[in-house]
Order: structure tokens, then sequence, then C-alpha cells
């Protein structure tokens, strides 16, 4: 009941809002019927759909399938604005004067393209529908083309390249999804560090479960979700833009906008593809004939192998995908089905996906529309552990570990030989024999009501919906290498259950050169888990699953989160040129201890469009013609990891054969906040020659205090520690967009983008002495005044002048006194993208990106190399004798060496496309056809000695970055697509 | 129709508004502990666990009592946290797991014992139940800080208020701790315990009333109340034995762990050598062995807790002869001290319920007439006696023994109390 008080003083400020807006005296209104037609300003064509509205009202209508629309209204006498917008196209106002004419006829409205997506509108984290130039934070928006036709494995792999400021991270090349977005740099230590999901309004899930050991490789739940149902994507980055969503926005905030019906007839998408994927890049390996060195009497000649060869393959993949949509002025829909099947260029990896969408609008009556959502998705991977992270049970792992030089195959019988080193596994069998299948069944619905009861006031009620369960298994036969000679099994399964409530109230209204918007809302959301995770040993034969084992171990996870929000925002525009929005949310949650119950996160920002103003269209206006500044304020906060964190528990402690309880030696935390980030944020968005050149920059400085970590209790108190709100960190830096048209006319259209950012990251205050991530093997280390996961291990000894000083044998030395090595943080985010479209037909695209300064610790090649195992190419120079024995086991314990710079560019996205000649099609009976060539990760210009740079050996964790060991690399895929649309 | 979709919206709102009391989730993977505290079943089912925390620290006592006094020498290259207490002197720093375990591992039975005592008298126990629990607790806390005390210069002893918890002297902790034993005793004599308690809760072979009787003798003693010492041991009735319960399973004997199965250091052969001639005890404790130890000191083999179900005894009946032995001696009754002394030494293993023995003839009024020769006489019997019981470092101390028959007087601090807690005193130089 405490959250009735606090919400008191939200609620009192929306009534004042209301009372202000109300006090204004108004004339008597009238009714005016406002027409008009909306029409490409090229093509002349209409623009079915477009939106008209009246500012400062909810009124409005949208254009008939002629371009057409009328408006019925009753408004006081004066002047009003009329906007003018359609999805891709520049907006325009035209001022009118309601007075005695009943009929206001406002004649042919044309609409410029926007090709640069200049005036665009925002609806994440600004409390409403707002437009982009009125927004004092930078938000990044992405149309729904870009992300479909980049054919990328996910939606979040897409967006690599294209969001300045983020971090986008495919982490291997496992099919089936494992993507790292950090917006802004990373903002937590102890927490998951990806951005919240949110998909039209419904908040949705994107764990990483590990629910079986796979060595390091874990995907992320946003996998799941069709690119091809996608709209628009809307990327807001730190604390400034993402205040409203209070204790899960340090983080930042991704929405995806799915397609929705339109005007017109029914328009039938369909589309085929099928492509093909390799690895670019392979580890030479050793063939040297000898198993050890000239030098050792036992050396014996060796058959060696390269194992690369029997693990990568060809790996094909193909999609359907249907789409059908339309709709009338009361209903419109859209629906869709994609198949995909994808196969891993590691053997026995595939992936198969069915995703269903169904989206309704219906009008109930002219000022209630309904809308619903529903997407439904089922998914069956084949995966097979690889890295080591976790375990040495990999099959990329293993060809690391296993000598060359033995067979690995399997006999007549088809039983594989026990390797080697026998505590880890026959590759070949892992690959062949075992079994790790993951299951995924997910449906996520919305149901949205917009009313617009009164002239100025508009609600909304949304509900979300997202469900899903994810069953993997794991079946190891029995006989197996690798400790697993009785054989394994394994069954883990987790359900998810996500659901939010919002209610928002707007309400806008414009007296003199003044404009008001005031929003208020209210959230209530929450999220249940169970986790169940049980394998048996000693299976009988030919069997594998559970209960053809024994020795069973159980475990059970339950989890609830609940989240109560409520906010209130406020923006006063001024001659539309001048924007101060200031906002509070208050945000309570299970989570947080019952001292620190309820937070606040306050927000505020200015824009100002300075190009509007008279004294710079008649000085900078011809070439600068349009300027907009903006400064944003504000904080948020990050969840706390654990959802009990917050209670003090017990744990069993037997006497006397009693089941008794002591209590954990981690303390409990009443007092427990959310972690929380203030941020500020500079920047400038403006254009030149006319529009032509779009350039949006921004710097930011973040700082994140009350960083939950554990911090050491006096053991006098019966514990060890207490997780408590005591870290600091910050993210600086800055991002530009810059965005031209290099050529218009009718036989070509060039439109250049480049993106380039910078984040710095530091730890700034650690409560206690720096300590190392777990699972890095001790490598990647959280110490005060560095970045978040530095690489940590010993050097090399080196003389004054630099040079290694090595051993009375030749052999490097190590400095035993570990120092830090390398960041795996990039300094730069940079892409290049060039879209061309030449005579109407072809179309041509090449996206180059990359990241530099970052470091990239490739364990792999230190195991390669290390005698013992041996297998790379490297090491054959000690078996020649051209280096001196124990080279190599010198050089394996300075990690130094295995630092490498990780800085890549690459040749992204490379697409070809021939639309046929619209007689041709017409002629057919379709709309159009088009068929395209798009490859993707074809090149890539770095220095790096492995696979690829573009590496996370631990998947989506937030300390260990950069780790390479035995990760799947990101294969070059070609694909080939045929659409036909009618 | 408008009006009824803004009373849906309002509906909506008010619902979300009221649902406020949701935000007290529970965590259904684990007790916390309101629920245990707040509860018969989980206060009981602490009471049980603290027995077994207790029953895991008491290693750590004897190791730090026989390592400090030179009676146990390290085997394995590998531990060199123990080797630490074997060398002693500055070797042994703050850092130390022994140094911590005793610590925290004692601190969390107190921790335990101090909620039983604040909490059991808020839900509903039966009385006896009710008492027998807190003065279990006041027992074990008792028992705990005597430990401490023994090896610690300064220790705090209410530990539960604050996240520093503040240090007390030696004299403060003693009088303390004999006034929580007082407590437990008055306790149970005006609210015998139940049944369900000596059957569900009372670790099986521990004798509740014998120990705090036995434990107000032993701190007595140790405080120099010679009185209550000796009143204390004539109410501990002799033919019982209270001992901690281990298994194989979930509550292994941890003494048996370190030393018999992962012989992590051995007894010195000293102390067999130095045994009177027939005393019958020596072979109670040990076996011959030609071993030496890994810095080369000649070792024997351990001959107790050679299961991991193997009982312990919280006293054993020779203390209590021996706490009268030497009460009166210290108030200089050489009469009655020879008694006891001769009780000590004449007991058989067949006579003795722990069945330890001398066996040994008793000696003349005229051997043992001076008070510095009667000391001298049950500091060698407490010696042979008590071997592994945890009470020799207090004892090497209280007899006024040189430092060079110690490794250390006392224990530094853990640095993990020194770092999160400013109440820390320095550490004693030895």
């Amino acid at each position: 009941m405490d959250l009735l008080s606090s919400l008191r003083g939200g609620r009192g400020m929306l009534l004042c809002a209301f009372l202000i807006h109300m006090s204004f005296a108004q004339e008597g209104p009238r009714t005016y019927t406002i027409t008009g037609t909306v029409t490409d300003a090229k093509t002349g064509e209409a623009l079915i759909g477009a939106n008209i509205t009246i500012r400062g009202t909810t009124l409005g209508a949208s254009a008939d399938k002629d371009g057409k629309y009328s408006i019925l209204v009753t408004l006081a006498p004066g002047t009003y604005r009329i906007a003018h917008s359609f999805v891709g196209y520049k907006a325009r106002t035209i001022d009118v004067q309601l007075g005695t004419q009943a009929i206001v006829e406002l004649g042919i409205v044309t609409l410029e393209e926007d090709l640069l997506q200049i005036q665009e509108i925002v609806v994440t984290g600004t409390g409403t529908a707002t437009e982009k130039e009125r927004l004092g934070n930078a938000v990044a928006t992405l149309t729904g083309s870009r992300v479909a036709e980049a054919y990328a494995p996910t939606i979040d792999a897409a967006l690599v390249g294209k969001i300045p400021g983020a971090q986008v991270q495919q982490n291997s090349g496992t099919p089936g999804g494992g993507v790292t977005v950090r917006l802004r740099g990373t903002s937590t230590i102890s927490a998951s560090a990806e951005p919240l999901y949110i998909v039209d309004g419904v908040i949705v899930d994107n764990s990483s479960n590990e629910l079986v050991n796979l060595g390091g490789y874990v995907g992320n739940r946003i996998a799941d979700l069709n690119p091809n149902d996608v709209e628009r994507i809307e990327v807001v980055k730190g604390a400034a833009a993402a205040a409203l969503y209070g204790s899960r926005a340090n983080n930042g905030v991704i929405q995806i906008f799915t397609k929705r019906g339109q005007l017109g007839a029914p328009r039938i998408t369909f589309r085929t593809q099928g492509g093909v994927s390799n690895i670019r890049k392979k580890y030479e390996v050793n063939m040297y004939e000898y198993d050890k060195p000239p030098s050792d009497p036992t050396r014996r000649l060796v058959t060696r192998r390269d194992y690369q060869d029997d693990i990568f393959r060809t790996a094909y993949q193909y999609e359907n995908h249907l789409a059908m949509s339309g709709g009338n002025e009361a209903t419109k829909y859209y629906l869709s089905v994609t198949q995909n099947s994808e196969q891993g260029i590691v053997n026995a990896m595939d992936h198969e996906k069915v995703s269903f969408r169904a989206n309704i609008d219906q009008f109930v009556t002219g000022w209630l529309k309904l809308a619903v959502g529903a997407n439904y998705i089922y998914s069956y991977t084949n995966r097979v552990p690889n890295g080591g992270i976790v375990g040495g049970e990999g099959v990329i792992t293993n060809f690391a570990f296993q000598p060359n030089w033995f067979d690995l195959r399997p006999n007549a019988e088809g039983k594989y030989p026990t390797p080697p080193f026998a505590a880890f596994a026959n590759q070949l069998e892992v690959m062949n024999t075992w079994k790790a299948p993951l299951r995924v069944n997910r449906f996520i619905g919305s149901l949205q009501f917009v009313a617009t009861p009164l002239t100025r006031l508009s609600l909304e009620y949304r509900i979300g919906y997202d469900q899903y369960r994810e069953n993997a298994n794991r079946q190891i036969p029995i006989g197996s290498s690798a400790g697993y000679v009785t054989g394994f099994s394994q069954q883990a399964t987790q359900d998810a259950l996500l659901v939010n409530n919002d209610i928002t109230a707007t309400h806008t209204y414009a007296v003199d050169e003044f404009g008001f918007t005031t929003a208020a809302g209210l959230s209530h959301s929450y999220h249940e888990g169970t986790m169940i995770n049980a394998s048996v040993r000693d299976l009988i034969p030919v069997a594998t699953i559970l209960s053809s084992g024994a020795t069973a171990t159980a475990a059970e996870f339950r989890e609830k989160r609940v989240i109560y929000g409520s906010f209130i925002q406020e923006t006063v525009g001024f001659r539309d040129r001048l924007f101060l929005t200031g906002a509070l949310r208050v945000d309570g949650a299970s989570t947080f201890g019952e001292d620190n119950r309820f937070q606040l996160f306050p927000k505020a920002s200015l824009s100002y469009v300075i190009s509007s103003e008279e004294f710079w269209k008649a000085t900078f206006g011809s070439t600068l013609n349009r300027f907009k500044f903006r400064v944003a304020w504000g904080q948020s906060g990050g969840q706390p990891a654990g959802t009990y964190d917050r209670f003090s528990v017990y744990v069993q402690q037997s006497n006397s054969n009693r089941p008794g309880l002591v209590n954990s030696t981690l303390l409990g935390n009443q007092k427990l906040k959310p972690e929380r980030m203030t941020e500020i944020e500079v920047g400038a968005d403006f254009g030149l020659f006319n529009d032509r050149i779009n350039v949006e920059a921004t710097y930011y400085d973040k700082q994140v205090k009350e960083l939950l970590l554990r911090r050491t209790l006096p053991p006098s108190t019966g514990f060890s520690g207490i997780l408590d709100n005591v870290g600091e960190l910050e993210n600086k830096g800055f991002e530009v967009l810059l965005k031209g048209i290099v050529w218009n006319d009718d036989d070509l259209q060039w439109i250049s983008t480049f993106v380039v950012s910078q984040n710095k990251n530091r730890v700034t205050k650690l409560y206690g002495p720096p300590f190392a991530a777990p699972n890095s093997f001790g490598i990647a280390r959280v110490q005060e005044g560095e970045p978040l996961g530095v690489f940590y291990g010993p050097k090399y000894l080196r003389n004054p002048d630099g040079t290694l000083r090595l051993d009375a044998l030749g052999r490097p030395q190590r400095d035993p006194v570990a120092q830090i090595l390398g960041d795996p943080q990039p300094e730069f985010i940079l892409a290049f993208t060039n879209e061309f479209q030449v005579l109407k037909n072809f179309s041509v695209l090449i996206q180059f990106d990359g990241m530099l300064g970052q470091d990239v610790f490739n364990f792999t090649r230190r195991i390669l190399e290390t005698p013992a195992f041996g297998n790379g190419k490297e090491y054959e120079k000690e078996l020649r004798g051209e280096l001196p024995v124990g080279y190599f086991n010198n050089r394996r314990t300075v990690f130094e060496e295995y630092v490498e710079d990780g800085s890549f560019i690459k040749l992204r996205e490379l697409s070809v496309g021939y639309m046929l000649d619209n007689e041709f099609t017409k002629g057919l009976g379709l709309r159009s056809v088009q068929v395209k060539l798009t490859g993707r990760n074809l090149l890539s210009f770095d220095n790096y000695s492995g696979y690829d740079p573009e590496v996370n050996a631990a998947s989506q964790s937030t300390l260990v970055r950069g780790f390479d060991w035995s990760t799947v690399p990101i294969p070059r895929t070609w694909i080939f697509s045929l659409s036909l649309s009618l | 129709m408008k009006s009824n979709i803004l009373t849906l919206f309002a509906c909506s709102a008010l619902l979300i508004v009221t649902a406020g009391c949701e935000l007290n989730q529970l965590n259904p993977n684990a007790p916390t502990d309101a629920q245990v505290l707040g509860s018969v079943e989980g206060i009981k089912a602490l009471a049980i666990g603290m027995q077994a925390q207790y029953g895991e620290t008491i290693n750590e006592t004897i190791e730090v009592s026989n390592f400090l006094t030179r009676w146990y020498f390290t085997m394995p290259a590998s531990v060199l946290g123990l080797r630490e207490l074997e060398t002693g002197g500055s070797d042994v720093q703050g850092f130390n797991g022994t140094v911590n375990n005793m610590w925290s591992g004692h601190y969390r039975a107190i921790k335990s014992a101090e909620d039983l005592i604040t909490y059991a008298p808020t839900v509903p126990l039966i009385p006896g139940t009710r008492s027998g629990i807190i003065a279990l607790a006041k027992l074990i806390k008792g028992m705990s800080i005597g430990e401490l005390i023994e090896a610690y210069e300064r220790v705090p002893i209410e530990v539960t208020t604050s996240i520093t918890p503040t240090f007390v002297d030696r004299t403060t902790a003693l009088n303390y701790v004999i006034t929580l034993f007082e407590e437990a005793q008055v306790e149970i004599t005006t609210t015998p315990p139940s049944a369900d308690f000596n059957s569900n809760v009372l670790g099986i072979g521990f004798d509740l009333t014998n120990t705090i009787r036995a434990m107000i003798a032993r701190y007595a003693l140790i405080k120099g109340d010679y009185d209550k010492a000796i009143a204390a041991a004539n109410s501990v009735d002799l033919s019982k034995t209270s001992t901690l319960f281990y298994n194989s399973t979930n509550a292994r004997n941890p003494i048996f762990l370190i030393t018999i199965q992962l012989v992590y250091y051995k007894p010195a052969r000293s102390w067999r050598l130095n045994a009177e001639a027939g005393d019958g005890r020596v072979a109670y404790w040990v076996s011959p062995s030609n071993q030496t130890s890994f810095h080369g000191k000649p070792v024997d083999d351990f001959n107790q807790f050679k299961t991991d179900a193997a009982k312990y005894y919280v006293y054993l009946p020779g203390e209590i002869m021996l706490i009268k032995a030497e009460a009166y001696a210290r108030k200089n009754d050489l009469v009655n001290a020879l008694t006891e002394v001769n009780r000590v030494r004449t007991k058989t293993a067949a006579s003795d319920p722990a069945g330890i023995g001398a066996g040994l003839p008793p000696k003349t009024a005229a051997q043992l007439s001076t008070q510095a020769a009667m000391l001298e006489e049950i500091f060698r019997q407490r010696q042979y006696e008590l071997f592994i019981t945890g009470l020799l470092l207090g004892d090497s101390r209280r007899f006024g023994k040189p430092n060079s028959d110690r490794t250390r007087n006392w224990l530094p601090y853990p640095d993990t109390e020194r770092l999160s807690n400013p109440n820390t005193p320095p550490d004693p130089a030895f």
C-alpha cells in the first residue's frame, strides 16, 4: 500500500496538468470539415493510408485509396496546424485558419520521400508518439527492410553496423542465435548487460538460459523473433532516453515494431531463398611426420590428419516466407508464416524454425481502436558442444586437444577409440553419437486499446504476454569418452511467462505559440520462471532417455519478479522549435529490499531547432538548412541479477540424521536497490544542402553508481558477504551518423551512410580488491581504474631494449608478476554502407563495418601450440628442431603472447537485386518480382591468427568478452532469393 | 459506450494500483530468515543445524590447540596453512585458513544460537521444547565463545545486532560464557525439556544437563573461580557421557577426515615417549609409528576417530576430576587435590564411561607435597587424559609454561574480519 502514497504524487501532478490546460478560456466550438488529398511529390501517386492529424488534438484521419481524406471536427475557431505524414516521407504541416467557413479544402498536399529518414515518429521512451525533432535525446531507428534483407540469422545480428553507439556481436557461428548487444558500453558488473527488448509494447524475454553445458555456448531468446515481420526498430541507448523504463533501462531499450495491415486490396508477398555457408578461414595444422623433436630418441613416424576437414562442412539453408496484408478503414490485418531450416558449418548442427504472426487492427468506433498481435514460434536445434569455457567436451575444443597423429575414426563395429587425452572427448564421437537438441515453443501476444474519447485526450491500454518453454537435452550413449563410460542423459526445461499491463493517458493542448503535451501512465509487469534440470548416468545400452539410467540428480528453481511503475511527463513546445520535456518515473519491484522498495527516476531534456529561427535562415540557412541542438539528462535503474537476492536464506545442515538448517553465509539485503545510472547527453542533428546530407552527433557521459557487488562482511557476524550497492563505473563516448544522398536522378539513386562511435568504459570504484570474472580461467578481470573484463596474466621477460629475454637454451621466459595485458572492448565501432538503385531495376547494397582497438585472447592458439597437444602449425618448428625443445612449453605460460589485436573491418553485406520489368510482371498478374543475391560476412580485414576476431566463447557473458576458445566461427554465407508480390 | 470504455480504463488503473502487496514475493527456492525464525518448524530445524555447525568446527579448536603446543606435525607438502601453525610465530598471519575457519565456523554457530535465543520465545513452541532449545543455544554459544577466547585474545560476544560487532576482553568473555551456562541451567531447571526436544532436536548422545554443569566447571576454572568450578564439577554425573553425533553421509566426523582419511598431520612421537611408563592412555590416543613428518620430526599414528561416524566427547569424565584437582590445588587444598589426581591416575578403561584409563599407581601425599608439584602433576595428567580435546593450549598458558612450549600464545585475527570490521583489535605479538 506504499504504492498508493507514492503514486498519489504522480496523480496529483497529472490532475494539475489537466487543470492548467483546461483553465485557458475558449471560444464556443464550431463544426468544420477539413479535406485534402495526399500524393507523392515525385510520381503524383496517392499515398494510401497517409496520416493527417490536427496538432494539439487527438483528431485526425487517414487517406483513402485515392489519397483523399476528410476530417469532421468540432473545434474552437483559431489557427490550427494540420500535419500530413506517411512512413518513409517527410511530413508536411499546413496552417489553417478555422473561422466562419465550415468546409476547409486543403487541396493536394504533396509529400517528398524521406530518403535519409530525417523525420520520424518515435515512441520508445517518449511517453507518447513524438516527432524526432522534438526529442532532446538521440533515438536510433531502422526500417524493417534493412533487417530482413540483411539475411542475418536473427534480428539482433542484423543490427550490426546500423545503430550508432551500439556494439553488436554475433558471438559464434552456432545456429540458433547468440548475439551480444551493448548500447553505449557495458553498464553493470554482476547482472546481464543486454538491453530490454520490447515488441509492439510487449516486454519480451531475452534470457540466455544455459540449461545444459555446451562448453560456453548459449543462445539468447531474441533469436525466436522473425526478422521478416519487422516494420521498424527503435533503439534508445541510455538513461537520458530510457528513464521512463525505470529500473530495467540501464542497458538501453530496443523496441521492435512488427508489420501491420494497410488500406487497400490484399497484398501477398512470397519469398523463397536458399543459401550456402562455409568456414572463411581455417587453422594451419601441424602435419609433421614425427611426433617428437629430433633430440628425443623415442620419437616415431606418425601420420597426421587435419580434423578440421572432418568437423567443418558446406552448410545449406533455405527459408520460405509468406505474408498477406490488407484492410479497409475499419479493419486491417497482417498475417505471416515463415519456415526455415539452416545447417551449421560444424557437422551435426542444424536449426529449424516455424513462425506464425497475425496482427489485426480494428476500429470499434471512430475513436476507439483495438490492436491485436499474436506470434507463435517453434524451433528445434541440434547442437554440439564447442568451446572450452566450461569443460573439455567440445568438438573444436578437441581438435585442439587430441593429438592429430591419433586416428579418432571408428572401427569396423562403429566404436570410437578412446582418445589419447581420455579426460577430454573424441571429437568425432561427440559430433556423430552425442545429441544435444533444443526445442522452443513460444507465444507472444498483445492486446491494445487506443481511445481518443475527447478532443485532446487519448488513452491507451495494453496487455502483453510472452510465454515460452525451452527444453534442452543431452544424450550421451554408454561407452563414450570423456568420463561418460556409463552414458549420460539430461533433460532441462525452462518455462517463462512475462506479462505486462500498461495504461497511458496523453493530453495535448496548444495555446498561442505554446504546445503542451502531458502523458501519464501506470504499468504492472511480472516475470515467472521455472527451471527443472534432471540427469542420470549408468544408462542401459542403446536407450538414452532419463528412465534408462540410474544415479539421478535433479534440481528445480522457481522465480517470480514483479515490477510496478508509474510515470508522468510534460512536454512544452514553443513555436514548434523549442521543446522542453520533464518526466518522473517511480518503480517498485519485488527484487528491491523492503526498505528501498520505491525508486524515483527523473529525466529532463531540451531540443532547440535553431534553423527555424529567421536569423538562421538568413545566415546559414542556404547550406546548413536544418540545425537542431539537444541536451538531455536522465536517470534509470538496473535490476539485481537474482530475483531473491534481498533474502537471507538457510541451507541444509543435518544432525543426528535429522534435517536441520543453518544460515547461508551470504546475508540478504533488505536495503537492496537497483543499480542507478545518471546520463547526460549533448548532441546536434543537422541537414546540409537542403537535407541532402543528414548528420546526427551525440556525446554522452554515463555514470553508473550503486552497482551490485558482493561486499565482504566480518565473519564474526556469521556471514561472509552481502550483495550491496557499492560499485561505480562509467561509459563516456560519442556517436556520429552521417547519411547523404550522393546522387539522385531517374537512373541512379545512391545513398551513403557512415556510422562511427567511441565508448570509453572504466570501473571507477570497486568495494574491495580486483577479482577475476568467473569462467575466464582467471584471465578476465574487474579492477578499479580499468575497463571491465581486461585481460590479466603473465608477460614475457624482456631485455631493456624490449626484445625477449631468452634463457640459456634460447627459450622465452615469463615474468611471474601478472599484469594487465589488453582490453576486449573496442575503441571505435564503425560502418560504411552504400545503397544504389540503378535504372529502377537494380539495387545494390554494400556494407562494411568493423571494430578497432579491441584485443582478443586466443586461447585456441595457446592449446594448439602446447607441446602436449601440438596440433598447430607453429609447433612444427620445435619438432623440426628449428626452435629449442621446450620453447612452446615456456611460451604457453606467457599469456601476453595470446592477447592479439582483434581489430577488423568486414564486408558484412553485399547484395545485388534485380526487379523484373513492371510490364512483364503485370502480365503475369504480379505486382513485382525480384531476384536477389546476398553475401554475408564475405571478407574480413584483420591481423588475427584465429578463425575470426569477432568471437565470444563465453557467449553473452557480461564480463568475459573477446575470449576465443574453440568457438564455431561465423561463416561466410551466400543467399539467393526470389520474391513475388501480388 | 464512451463512458463504459472510460470506466474500463479506470478499473484497469485501479487493478494495477491495488495489487501493490504483490511486491512482497517470497523465495520458493530456500527457506528465508522470516520463515525459519518465525515458525516452530524452522526454529527446531535451526536448533538441529546449530549443533551440526558446532560439530563441524571442533577440529579447528583441536588443531589450534595441538599445533600451537607443538604436539602435531604436518605430513604432506601441500598443507601450507597448517604448517604455518606448526612453525608459528610470524608465519601465522590473518590469511591463515585455520585462523579464518575456526573464527567463521564458530561465529556461524553463535549466530544461530543468538537467533534461537531471540526467536524461540516468539513462536508457539511447547514450554519444554522452548526451554530445551534456549538452554541448548546458550550452551552452544557459550562453548563456542569459550573455545574462541582460548585461541584469540579478544572476541565479540554479541554478533546479530551489528554488522561490525565489538570485541570484549578475556575476563568479560569468560564471565559472559559462565552466565550463559548458568542461564541455560536455570532454563531447564525451571522448565524441564520436553520429550519432543530430547528425541527430535537434541543430538543423539548429547547430555544437555551434564554438559551445562561440566562447562560451568571448565570455564569457572579457567576464569579462576575455584569454588564455582568445584561445585559445578561435583554436580556432574560421572556415569554419563555427552557426545557429538557423526555419520558416514551428511555429518562426517571432521577429525576423521583430516587425520585418518587425508592424513594432513600426525601426533609427535615425543608425546608417547614422554609418558609415564605403563600409562594406559597412550595406547588409547596413539599407536607407534616409525614415520617422520614433512619437517623430519618423528611421529606416531592416531588411534582415535578412525571412522567417519566416530563420536566425540564434549567433555571427558577425567576432565571433571582434574578440574576439581586443579581447583583444590590452586586453593592450596592439597589433600582433596591428591584425592582427585589419584582418581584419574588409578582409573581404568573399564571403569571410565569413555573408556580412558591411565591404570597408574596412586601418588602419595609426600610425592606431591607442594602446590607447585601438585599443579605440575595435574598438568601432566591433563596432557595425557585430554590429548585430543582442544584444551592443551589453554592449559599450557594457565600452568605458566614458557613461550618456548608454544609456537604462538594467541592467534592473529582473520584478515576478512580486519578488512571489514573497524573494531578488530591489533594482532597479539606472539
